[in-house]
């Protein structure tokens, strides 16, 4: 018996242990991304923006669309997309084997006409059927091409894209009107810079005209308000702390900037993954680290862009499933810079942080959940102390969460009521009421069929912004 | 876009309450050691767990009132900063029709931002009146001796001030700032002097092509910079490019700021340009053949140089060559363009493609001629498809 309770103690001790180091890295990136917002807000200002449009200051950028049956929202944000503000830009939507309506859409909305598809084939994709031009926005592109995955639906993009940044989207997705001036900014200034991330934060419950984002309100779905908090709690903490270290690894695929050069001569996205995103990312920074060349990866705090979150539980754990899958894809595939000093701080902190931190953790997690019970079976569980971790480690959840919210708070653009401010420190407390441990359920089934599973990606029901046309 | 009000103390506060939770974490993962090894009692580990559930408590009910009150807070000062700014803007705008009007003797925060804001939007001669006030009020000062702040953040701001201001009397510390440690300073100073000698064409600018030659900065950063000097540019773009070994990365941002740049059509930037596109650095000699392009420059040298270019061993020299046919003699250009179309190089038969309609009528009926009969079955593909392009309002 007293062997079982050393093993249960020491069991204790690892996961408070764990408990304390997570937060304190939570902690610190919220602290470091707090500062990098400070600096970043006033060295990236107007006139500098102002500065980098009317003196045409800029690298023109290729916006890359790549969409599989998206028919409900391709044609708002198509439009959105050929509304921002940069002076030169095109736009290249890559049908990927829809089997809806999305290029009948297209083709109806835009004026769209055949065209020859010349274009040179620098990384390998499935076939092209068809290529499209419009006839009233010379900048934009359509292709249609048989399905290969959105991997390769980008790499058919980049494949057509003619400017020296690509910026992959998604389709779903809008971005603010500033967004590519500010994405390109850090181009201009460091040629050192091969990739840039930006904030994603949900559209849901937002006033959307003329495919921008004119005002925030609460979504309805408690489901969506429990995103707001972990979109808050990844952007505006975790990866602008990676990004302070050098050594950040995930580039969302919703909105990211890269070098075109940058992206073919590793060979693209990689097909068969569904973390392509992360892949990339990694992949380029082991390019650059084993050739021993100077690059930069970086996250900037403000370009925005907005996304649909799920508001089911059906499509939420499938997209969890598959982002969880995307990582031990990722940590599989580059398991050679695992503690491997020869990548520097990749490959000695940030590669295992997101193993042990992040792979690990729903593991970690649901020991401690299948613990209880077997701690009560044993007569060796300990009520109060359980009591006293289970409530500091919910404070502590809600404190991480608020701090994020507050950083939210510093955007001129936040959800600007009372009722908005008290309905997130509600969703803080209540995503430990199931939320958290159904989805480290997922995350832990995930974990369980990432071979199984492997580059298979699941449906996404999206509920659909309205979009209103602005007053002529 | 970010709130530049209140971030600060919010950063504070954060410092504050997660070093005090992190010291706790770390208090009480060795009390849980120490009593795992039977060091500390097990109520006394539970006094301690009470305490830092208890210190959580109170972290979060700061961190929740402190975003209550500063929503509050900030929304209400918006407001009303709104509203006084746009009372200023008035004044100041009546003051600049009208020099008589009586403005108060002290200018508080928003009257600050609403003339610098002003200075920024009004060229010519009401903007230089608006600078003079602007130093005569002692803004420029203050804003000089806040860019040698200790703080980043004010720094950042009150460099942002200046380069709004657009003064004589900011050239001093921004070229101070040239050397300063965090390189965005230095960028950020770098366009306080471009912005300061465009305002003012009479100011030296020999000091400016002496720091950017001395400085490391960004291709890009000095890029930008040239382009902001307006009518200043063309003789700072020539200093650079006519000094001896001149760094390949200052030359490259010179040539590309050719042509792009307001008045840069001068003599010397024109030699400058055509001993570029014979530069053995290959991307000097792209670089400059574009700048040719760019400025239509006719010089009877640069014939022989860009369509030997065309045909050159290098693929990206080879396309920005054909690019700059256009500033050749139009006979030569349609038989060199003719040849491109069936170049190895995707890119170079696009580039060859795109550059016949701008050859006018002689070029388009090439580019027609080009997709029925160019022996080579690439050429035809892409005179084509450029063709259709064209029709579509697609062409370049």
């Amino acid at each position: 018996m007293s062997t079982v309770l050393t093993i249960v103690l020491i069991f204790q001790y690892v996961v408070l242990a764990y408990f304390a180091l997570l937060n304190l890295g939570y902690t610190l990136f919220g602290y470091l991304g707090l500062r990098s917002i400070v600096v970043y807000s006033r060295e990236l200002s107007q006139i500098t923006l102002r500065d980098l449009l009317a003196r045409e200051s800029y690298k023109p950028v290729s916006i890359l669309v790549p969409a599989y049956n998206e028919e409900t929202c391709i044609v708002d944000s198509v439009r959105s997309f050929l509304g921002l503000r940069y002076p030169e830009f095109e736009v290249v939507v890559v049908s990927d084997g829809s089997t809806d309506a999305t290029v009948d859409r297209l083709i109806e909305a835009f004026a769209l006409l055949e065209v020859p598809a010349v274009y040179r084939r620098a990384l390998p994709s499935a076939a092209v059927k068809r290529m499209f031009r419009s006839a009233r926005h010379p900048n934009l592109v359509v292709l249609e091409k048989e399905n290969g995955g959105k991997a390769d639906a980008l790499n058919a993009a980049i494949d057509v894209a003619r400017y020296p940044l690509v910026c992959a989207v998604d389709a779903d997705s809008l971005l603010d009107a500033d967004a590519l001036l500010r994405a390109t900014r850090p181009f201009l200034e460091d040629e050192n810079v091969v990739a840039i991330g930006g904030t994603i934060r949900p559209l849901n419950g937002a006033r959307v005209v003329d495919g921008r984002v004119v005002e925030l309100a609460m979504p309805k779905s408690w489901l969506a308000r429990l995103q707001i908090l972990e979109y808050a709690r990844a952007f505006f903490s975790g990866r602008a702390g990676w990004s302070h270290f050098d050594a950040l690894l995930i580039i969302s695929g919703a909105f990211g900037v890269f070098r075109r050069d940058a992206v073919i001569n590793v060979g693209g996205y990689l097909v068969g993954t569904v973390g392509e995103d992360m892949e990339l990312v990694v992949r380029l920074h082991r390019h650059y680290r084993e050739r021993h060349e100077a690059y930069r990866i970086l996250f900037t705090p403000d370009p925005i862009c907005w996304t649909e979150v799920p508001t089911d539980w059906a499509t939420l754990r499938g997209q969890r499933n598959r982002w969880h899958r995307g990582l031990w894809e990722t940590l599989w595939t580059h398991r050679a810079l695992m503690f491997n000093p020869q990548y520097g701080r990749l490959g000695t902190f940030a590669v295992p942080y997101f193993l042990v931190f992040e792979a690990l953790a729903p593991i970690v997690e649901a020991f401690g959940w299948i613990a209880m019970p077997l701690a009560i079976a044993l007569g060796i569980f300990n009520t109060s102390f359980a009591i006293w971790f289970l409530i500091l480690s919910v404070l502590y959840g809600m404190l991480l969460s608020q701090l994020a919210v507050g950083i939210e708070t510093l955007l001129l653009q936040r959800y600007p009521r009372l009722r908005d401010r008290l309905a997130l420190f509600a969703a803080s407390f209540i995503e430990f009421l199931g939320y958290r441990q159904l989805l480290v359920f997922e995350r832990c089934l995930a974990t369980l069929l990432v071979f199984r599973r492997r580059g298979v990606w699941g449906r996404m029901k999206r509920a659909g912004v309205t979009h209103e046309q602005a007053a002529p | 876009m970010w709130r530049r009000w209140g971030d600060y103390l919010y950063a504070v506060l954060v410092l504050v309450v997660f070093g005090a939770e992190a010291l706790a974490l770390i208090v009480l993962s060795l009390a849980f050691f120490a009593r795992i090894v039977g060091l500390l009692a097990y109520g006394r580990l539970i006094e301690l767990m009470i305490a830092v559930v208890l210190l959580t408590c109170i972290s979060l009910a700061v961190v929740m009132m402190h975003v209550l009150v500063y929503m509050a807070m900030s929304a209400y000062r918006e407001r009303s900063r709104k509203a006084r700014g746009q009372r200023w803007t008035e004044l100041f705008v009546a003051w600049m029709f009208d020099r008589t009007v009586e403005l108060p003797a002290r200018f508080p925060r928003e009257a600050i931002d609403a003339l610098l804001e002003l200075r920024e939007t009004i060229r010519g001669e009401d903007g230089v009146a608006l600078g003079a006030l602007i130093e005569a009020r002692g803004i420029a000062a203050k804003l000089t001796k806040r860019a040698r702040s200790r703080r980043l953040a004010a720094r950042l701001h009150a460099i942002e001030g200046l380069a709004k201001a657009r003064v004589p009397s900011a050239l001093e510390v921004a070229y101070e700032l040239l050397d300063d440690e965090t390189p965005v300073v230095r960028f950020m100073a770098t366009r306080v002097i471009a912005r300061t000698l465009a305002a003012f064409p009479g100011l030296d600018r020999r000091r400016f092509v002496t720091a950017l030659r001395t400085h490391e900065l960004p291709g890009g950063v000095v890029e930008e910079a040239l382009l902001l000097l307006d009518d200043a540019a063309g003789s700072v773009i020539g200093d650079l490019l006519s000094v001896d070994r001149v760094p390949p990365r200052l030359a490259r941002a010179a040539l590309d700021a050719v042509g792009r740049a307001t008045d840069t059509n001068h003599d010397e930037v024109a030699r400058a340009v055509v001993h570029f596109v014979a530069h053995p650095d290959p991307e000097l000699r792209a670089a400059a053949m574009q700048a040719a392009a760019r400025m239509h420059l006719r010089e009877p040298a640069l014939t022989e140089l860009i369509a030997g270019a065309a045909g050159g061993e290098i693929e990206f020299v080879r396309m920005q060559a054909t690019r700059a046919l256009g500033v050749i003699d139009q006979e030569r250009a349609l038989r060199v363009l003719w040849e491109r179309l069936r170049d190895v190089s995707w890119w170079v038969r696009r580039a060859a493609a795109e550059t016949l309609p701008t050859l006018g009528p002689p070029g388009l009926a090439l580019l027609t001629r080009a997709s029925n009969e160019h022996p080579d079955r690439f050429a035809r593909h892409m005179a084509h498809h450029v063709l259709m392009e064209a029709e579509l309002g697609g062409a370049p």
